[in-house]
């Protein structure tokens, strides 16, 4: 009877101590990730309390990988990712709530190649991306250009577009350790616009001031510009969805909101922010 | 050129005398003398020339007027100051961020688990049996007390966990791990100490399991669920496999079961565990084969002394006079299958259920000149039934149901039952439920409550069934986790 008693007391006591926190987050929305995604994540908030004063929604960066870290560990209620998340991250998440998470594209982006506007270049091969990026590649000469060093300019490892590159250019292989990493895209064009011989990566609709190439999957492939339509047709071979995830199948305010991000009106703005629709 | 050495010397002997003074205590209320004025320094004198006349004064020189201030850099001058000053933070920022990036491939986490724990059959109020072991169970205690590390360098990962609690540190995994960065198979070659890749309930994280303990089946044949030895994890798409070989001794991560952490013989076992992750749906086969020594130490005198005088022998008073060591060797062999079904109600949570069997087998086989003497093969198994449904973020619900019967297909004959204490009906069975409440990302808290049945032929003290003799009806614990 005794621990019967106290197993009581603990139910009891449990249920108390649970409603302040589930109390804590109600009417508001917490978005929170992806670096290359956070202008357009700002538009979407914008644009929605416009429409729905009663929500209120917060969007931060940090990159992808700190936006799943967040979504883990309950921090944020939307995760923005400009990869998909890798098994073990699906694996913790499965963990703690009993199911993988909902995965949901909501933008498509074609990641761009950056170079200074006064380059000679034009276009680059995936295998000659992957040697200046892992440093194999180090003169502009090696591939018809000045002779000049290659300035290297990349992400955080925490940045999903980082893990993308990482992944769909180098392979897997590590970043030439005179790769110079930067806080985010926007750092990256403003570096790359400003050194003559710098090369860079990112969003493609964060390309102001800079010269973006085309890229060929090999040296024998056509070189492809990244459009609306080479994007969203998935020729140019460094298309990639951009995502929103969740803890669980959406439901009242936050299915609200997915569905306008969804519809013609959301995804109107993600052409206006210069990315392209997944609809 | 003696004038100055003097000055100087005089400068030094008046400097010295001050500080001297300046140390000396003031008695109190005694005035503090003024020190007196210092003369004044006396004028250059004039170089003295035999036969000239005395030089004249000269007058004072013209009080010495501020410099012109200088003319306003020009606006080149101050960009390439500020560019001179920003190349300078950038290299400081650079070596900084250098730095740090190598700091960021250390990473630390850890959980403690502090609990309360209480047991129904808890009848005595303090003190140790007759074997110097606790008879009360009801007590606060850090079950757990984590803390990892993990470096990930290029191929490479080095892993290190310890585990403070109330009876000191103890190593848990220590790996030192080659990562393959050039096959999609993602290899991992990992030597050093790891859990061993059998079963589900031996892999979980005990910050992730919902009851306090993993089950009763996976304490008795996994006893501290790690082994020191070498291991090969890889994964393609949905393909999950790993493999390991071990020393087959486990470590000390369980007093009770195995309190010895040295290899005691020179065989190997073999672990292998195949399956498939298909996000909603895990399912998995694992088996490990093996030998192993078992030493059985047999009193074969005794020393009866009444030491206290009372005239009643106790259990303490009983000393072995002489024992005899004799060895047996079995060999090992496991098979297990578990499945996890992951299933999401919308507006509700995250739905759970996990099963998992395990069925053991040890045969006595010859050794050492002794025949194989089938009264000790030992048959066992174990299955174990988990369902836990998350109510929103911060709330969930948990049930374990799991038997081990260690004494599966016992010999039928008298002799072998009163020769190794087996009993045909000694299953012991458990139900856990409870609710589980995640306060925040990094707290968690549970109140799980067991209750048990066992046979009434159960095998006391025989090894895997239970920490004590005792075994009791219900237990209930309340822990709390905090993780970073």
């Amino acid at each position: 009877m005794k621990l019967r008693a106290l197993f009581a007391a603990a139910l009891i006591g449990g249920g108390l101590l649970s409603l302040p926190t589930t109390a804590a987050h109600a009417g508001t929305i917490t978005v929170k990730g992806s670096d290359t995604m956070v202008i357009l994540g700002q538009r979407w908030a914008e644009e929605y309390m416009k429409k729905n004063p009663s929500t209120v929604l917060q969007v931060t960066g940090g990159g992808s990988g700190t936006g799943i870290s967040a979504l883990i560990n309950g921090t944020t209620d939307v995760c923005a990712s400009s990869r998909s998340m890798k098994s073990a991250e699906k694996e913790k998440l499965r963990d703690r709530y009993n199911n993988t998470g909902v995965e949901i594209p909501v933008a498509r982006d074609g990641l761009a190649v950056y170079v200074h506007a006064s380059s000679p270049l034009t276009e680059i091969s995936i295998p000659d991306l992957k040697g200046i990026f892992t440093g194999k590649i180090t003169n502009w000469k090696q591939l018809g250009g000045p002779d000049a060093n290659i300035i290297v300019y990349s992400r955080e490892n925490s940045s999903g577009t980082y893990v993308f590159f990482k992944e769909s250019v180098l392979g897997g292989a590590d970043f030439t350790p005179r790769a110079q990493t930067m806080p985010g895209t926007a750092a990256v064009v403003n570096a790359v616009s400003k050194e003559k011989f710098g090369i860079g990566y990112g969003g493609a609709a964060y390309a102001k001031g800079i010269k973006i190439l085309k890229v060929k999957k090999d040296a024998s492939s056509p070189a492809i510009n990244p459009d609306k339509g080479t994007v969203l047709n998935g020729t140019y071979p460094l298309a990639r969805p951009l995502f929103f995830y969740l803890r669980a199948k959406q439901t009242g305010e936050i299915k609200s909101f997915i569905d306008w991000v969804l519809s013609a009106d959301g995804q109107a703005i993600v052409e206006k922010v210069g990315y392209y629709p997944v609809k | 050129m003696k004038t100055p050495t003097k000055c100087s010397a005089v400068a030094l002997i008046s400097l010295f005398s001050t500080a001297a003074f300046a140390q000396v205590p003031v008695p109190p209320g005694a005035v503090t003398p003024v020190p007196a004025p210092a003369p004044a320094p006396a004028a250059p004198a004039a170089p003295a020339v035999p036969g000239a006349p005395p030089a004249e004064v000269p007058p004072p020189p013209p009080p010495v007027s501020e410099p012109p201030p200088a003319p306003p850099a020009t606006t080149d001058e101050r960009v390439s100051a500020l560019e001179g000053k920003v190349e300078g933070l950038s290299e400081s920022y650079a070596e900084t961020k250098s730095t740090a990036s190598s700091l960021a491939k250390l990473k630390f986490s850890g959980y403690i688990q502090g609990r309360y724990a209480a047991q129904d059959n808890d009848d005595s109020i303090s003190g140790v049996d007759t074997q110097g072991r606790p008879t009360s169970f009801n007590r606060f205690l850090v079950r757990r007390g984590r803390l990892k590390a993990t470096y990930t360098g290029e191929n490479a990962e080095y892993l290190l966990q310890i585990d403070a609690t109330g009876d000191g540190v103890v190593l848990k995994d220590a790996e030192a791990t080659f990562v393959d960065t050039w096959t999609p198979l993602g290899l991992r070659f990992t030597m050093g100490q790891f859990k061993v890749p059998f079963g589900y309930e031996v892999l979980q994280s005990s910050s992730d399991r919902e009851m306090p303990e993993r089950a009763r089946v996976i304490r008795a044949l996994f006893p501290g669920e790690r082994d020191r030895g070498a291991r090969l994890t890889a994964r393609w798409e949905w393909l999950r496999f790993m493999g390991a070989l071990v020393n087959g001794n486990f470590t000390q991560g369980d007093p009770v079961y195995n309190p010895s952490s040295l290899d005691n013989n020179r065989f190997l076992d073999t672990y292998l565990r195949v399956g498939g992750d298909f996000g909603f749906l895990v399912v998995n086969v694992s088996t490990q084969f093996g030998q192993k020594v078992a030493t059985t130490v047999t009193n074969t005198a005794l020393t009866i002394t009444d030491t206290n005088m009372d005239g009643v022998i106790t259990a303490d008073e009983v000393k072995p006079a002489a024992t005899t060591v004799s060895m047996q060797l079995y060999n090992l062999w496991r098979l297990g299958a578990d499945a996890q079904f992951y299933f999401d109600i919308p507006g509700v949570g995250g739905m759970a259920l996990k099963g998992e069997f395990v069925l053991s087998k040890d045969t006595n086989k010859e050794f050492r000149g002794a025949p194989a003497d089938p009264c000790r093969d030992v048959k066992g198994f174990g299955w174990i039934l988990t369902g836990s449904q998350n109510i929103g973020d911060y709330l969930g619900i948990a049930a374990r149901f799991d038997q081990w019967n260690p004494n599966r297909d016992v010999p039928d004959t008298m002799a072998c039952m009163a020769a190794f204490t087996k009993a045909q009906n000694d299953k012991i069975s458990t139900l856990g439920v409870g609710p589980l409440l995640y306060i925040s990302g990094n707290l968690k808290a549970s109140a799980i409550y067991e209750h048990l049945w066992r046979s009434p032929t159960l095998g006391l003290g025989q090894p895997g069934i239970a920490p004590n003799n005792a075994v009791p009806t219900d237990q209930f614990t309340l822990p709390l986790q905090a993780k970073f």
